[in-house]
């Protein structure tokens, strides 16, 4: 009992699984960016269990939120929270790639 | 009571990305998937590209952010390769002007060992000539149809270089004949060279080699008669270990070597043959003590 309260050395602690907020960047309605989506509420869905929020930004609409996260290519994927930032760039179908980027353990 | 807790601290809230951060630590557990190379921004974003999975590339500056579609990218690639096949148009036309460079080298070159040796040489068979023309004129005119005949060869060379066809040794003719036809006109001037030609150094020379060392033995000889006063010499040509050796010899008058301003155009065309045909020459020569010229080409043919 005594070594589970015990608090954990550096970044192994474990806390309350925190909301992941997702922004995801795109050039218009394009099948790389639709395939994007879908295949990140597929892994959000059976990753996240409802811890996170997903933020479509068409770039096409408004160029100048590029800058907020720097992108250079699209689609591309920014995890903004929990902190640090992180990309994925695009379409996001390699699932392993999406969640080692993304830092989700895949449950088994 | 109300004594203030300084332990037990709060909960973890401190850092919000570490529960996310799994594999971070040195000691990544066994279930964890397997830790990859970081890649940086531009790798992912390049790898994204060649795997077809990227609409379009963001062009961020100062002012804007335009949004270009790949297949502007793709334009903007086709550009670039355009670029480069002008560069390697322009790295072609640079060779070719370095041949053309090369080739006028070659043209003084000939000129200078080929065509004015010749010249010279038959000046120097008619001024012998001079001298025995009453004492013996049946001889002065062998030497004046003689000088004739050198002429009309020289003529012949100066044609080759108008015509751009490359001075060669004559159809017929091989090294030996017409080292020995040099040697002979040194002979006309009192001079007495031995010639040692081995044939299977001859056989190993391409025809480009030979004229080489042709012409550089016609320099050797030219110098020993003209500014060496010498009296006897020897050009050998052989092989020893498939090294081709050629070797001009006399006795006359010698320089100092070191002096680089005794090395005339003529010394430094030697040198420059010699290179040409990958190949080393050496000067040996001092004061009092005669000439001695030897060009060692190895790995021939």
């Amino acid at each position: 009992m005594s070594a589970q309260t015990k608090k954990l050395p550096g970044k192994q602690r474990s806390s309350a699984p925190a909301t992941v907020v997702l922004s995801l960047y795109i050039a218009g309605d394009t099948p790389k960016s639709r395939s994007a989506l879908n295949n990140l509420n597929k892994i959000c869905v059976e990753h996240l269990n409802g811890r996170y929020r997903i933020k479509v930004i068409d770039l096409l609409k408004n160029p100048k939120l590029a800058r907020d996260h720097q992108i250079l290519a699209l689609p591309t994927l920014v995890r903004q929270l929990p902190q640090p930032i992180r990309k994925i760039i695009g379409d996001l179908s390699n699932t392993e790639r999406v969640l080692v980027g993304l830092g989700i353990e895949s449950t088994k | 009571m109300s004594t203030p807790r300084k332990k037990g601290a709060k909960p973890s809230r401190s850092r919000p990305g570490a529960a996310a951060r799994p594999a971070r630590t040195g000691r990544s557990g066994p279930r964890r998937p397997a830790r990859r190379k970081p890649v940086t921004e531009a790798e992912a974003t390049l790898a994204a590209i060649r795997a077809g999975q990227v609409d379009a590339l963001v062009i961020q500056n100062a002012e804007s952010e335009r949004i270009y579609a790949l297949k502007t990218f793709d334009e903007l690639e086709q550009t670039q390769a355009a670029l480069e096949n002008a560069g390697v148009e322009r790295r072609r036309t640079r060779a070719q002007l370095q041949a053309l460079a090369e080739e006028r080298e070659r043209l003084f070159q000939d000129m200078h060992d080929g065509c004015i040796q010749s010249i010279y040489a038959v000046g120097l068979n008619l001024e012998a000539c001079m001298g025995i023309m009453q004492a013996n004129p049946k001889k002065a005119a062998e030497i004046v149809a003689d000088a004739t005949a050198s002429l009309s060869l020289v003529i012949q060379e100066l044609r080759s270089f108008i015509t751009g066809h490359r001075l060669q040794i004559a159809k017929g003719e091989d090294l030996r004949s017409q080292i020995e036809k040099t040697v002979q006109a040194a002979g006309n001037q009192g001079m007495s060279f031995t010639v040692d030609i081995d044939e299977s150094a001859m056989r190993a020379l391409t025809s480009e080699q030979a004229l080489h060392m042709l012409q550089i033995a016609r320099e050797a000889i030219s110098n020993a008669t003209r500014h060496a006063n010498a009296r006897s010499g020897r050009v050998s040509l052989q092989t020893r270990r498939g090294v081709v050796c050629l070797e001009v010899s006399d006795d006359g008058r010698g320089f100092m070597v070191k002096k680089v301003n005794a090395r005339g155009l003529g010394l430094h065309h030697i040198d420059a043959r010699a290179r040409k045909m990958g190949a080393t020459a050496q000067v040996t020569s001092a004061p009092n003590q005669g000439t001695r010229i030897v060009v060692k080409l190895g790995r021939t043919r």
